[in-house]
């Protein structure tokens, strides 16, 4: 465990961890919007419509790989938050409060593009349902954690605070899951992993669940890069590189 | 099929186009932003180095002005 | 790990079951506030309070649907497959409205036991297939 310990420590120094975040940047976003334009593509041009819903089911090709978002980073970023609260490895801490923004925009996303659904097919933008009242909670929870990083002046007492908030707000993840069979809601019940979605109406859909992944991996590690300069902005490695480093 | 029939979306083409519209502006938002923040951040450093220098140039001119005697690590 | 990192670890896990008893405590208060919802066999068994809103649920009847040709007024009949009603409702209907689909109707009874909706939601299913799909799976559910 020490051992372990002592290489996460080196390998995972500030200074490693933004050269290495520099060099996978491009290996996850040419793919990642490569993917994106394809799935785009596929879902709008080349998918039929559907049987009940028309044209207007292909909000679903965006809506749900940003709904599978919202909460797969609130989990990445639990398990950074974890990591930060137990060993205070700074990396970790910057990472968890990387997370936060970017999540915020996928729960808007999922927020915006299911009340555009809504109102054509339900005949509402909004319903205080189980389901879109948790996945609102859910974007307000990532605004608390955001809120909470800028509020306290020392940034890693900052950053472990916000860690906790991470954990705590960890409950409403199952609720959202689970909302739709706890609840009767207005909300549809799972369609991917029941197999309940023909396989040319799948296939951009999956496209795009993965573009998002990678999408988040490439914005993930731009901004964890972009704290350590702003945290570590008065530590040699980065004054050699902002001298290095000219504007292109 | 025609463009027309395509941006029309069977009659849902608002809906369509506004949920494709953000998603694009929320994703480029996300990707571009860090890179404009990263040249901010970074030309807040060198105005700090070149502050420092000045500063110290002010303090000991018959001294080892410029050099880089002090180190940012102890502040 | 070491005895300050393990309190921490117990600090933590002691803060999460909290929220979580607040979080669960909050939820079944909402569970409560669920049950102003009736199928039609509550309301066929007069459970559903007269001039009070609720909701109600079920699915549109086929051949029920009786639109009016100079208002919005449309009625039809909702079914849990036990009981139905009759829901009325002047407005425009969701995309989804349909002779099957699974409606939610917000709104009041009035003392003459009829439905007055001031809003009718479509619920639609979990499946997503092409229309030519569709047909052919109908066709072969005609077929004996």
């Amino acid at each position: 465990m020490n051992r372990l310990m002592r290489w996460i420590h080196i390998k995972g120094s500030p200074e490693n961890y933004y050269r290495l975040a520099g060099r996978l940047i491009p290996w996850f976003a040419i793919p990642g919007l490569l993917l994106l334009v394809t799935g785009i593509v596929y879902g709008l041009v080349f998918a039929p419509p559907d049987y009940q819903q028309g044209d207007a089911y292909r909000i679903i090709f965006i809506h749900v790989p940003s709904a599978w978002m919202s909460l797969f980073i609130y989990l990445g970023m639990s398990v950074a938050a974890a990591i930060a609260l137990i060993w205070r490895i700074k990396v970790a801490e910057l990472t968890a409060m990387a997370c936060a923004p970017i999540g915020a925009v996928f729960t808007a996303l999922t927020l915006l593009t299911g009340s555009l659904w809504g109102k054509p097919m339900w005949g509402t933008y909004w319903e205080w349902d189980a389901r879109m009242t948790s996945e609102l909670i859910l974007l307000f929870i990532y605004l608390a954690i955001m809120g909470l990083y800028q509020a306290i002046e020392d940034r890693r007492k900052a950053a472990r605070a916000a860690s906790l908030l991470v954990l705590v707000g960890l409950v409403n993840i199952p609720i959202i899951h689970y909302s739709v069979q706890w609840w009767s809601t207005l909300h549809q019940g799972v369609t991917v992993l029941d197999r309940k979605m023909d396989p040319s109406m799948l296939w951009p859909l999956l496209i795009v669940a993965v573009a998002t992944k990678l999408i988040f991996a490439t914005n993930l590690l731009q901004r964890t890069r972009l704290l350590l300069i702003s945290t570590e902005s008065r530590k040699r490695w980065v004054r050699e590189m902002a001298k290095t480093e000219t504007p292109s | 099929m025609s463009l027309s029939e395509f941006l029309n979306m069977g009659g849902y083409g608002f809906f369509v186009w506004w949920s494709y519209g953000l998603f694009a502006i929320a994703i480029l938002w996300l990707l571009l932003l860090p890179r404009i923040q990263k040249r901010f951040r970074l030309k807040e450093v060198r105005q700090q180095i070149a502050l420092e220098q000045l500063r110290e140039q002010r303090a000991g001119k018959s001294s080892i002005s410029g050099s880089q005697s002090s180190s940012p690590e102890s502040d | 790990m070491t005895p300050t990192r393990k309190r921490r670890v117990y600090m933590i896990l002691i803060i999460i079951m909290g929220v979580t008893t607040a979080v669960s405590l909050m939820l079944a208060a909402m569970n409560k506030n669920m049950e102003f919802f009736y199928d039609p066999s509550q309301v066929a068994a007069g459970e559903a309070p007269v001039d009070q809103l609720i909701r109600v649920g079920g699915m549109v009847v086929e051949g029920s649907i009786v639109r009016t040709s100079n208002t919005l007024l449309t009625q039809f009949d909702v079914t849990d497959n036990a009981h139905s009603m009759t829901v009325s409702y002047t407005g425009i209907l969701p995309d989804l409205f349909r002779e099957g689909q699974g409606i939610i109707a917000k709104g009041k009874m009035n003392d003459t036991g009829q439905f007055i909706a001031a809003e009718v939601l479509a619920k639609h299913d979990e499946t997503y297939m092409p229309p030519e799909v569709a047909s052919a799976m109908k066709n072969k559910a005609a077929q004996p």
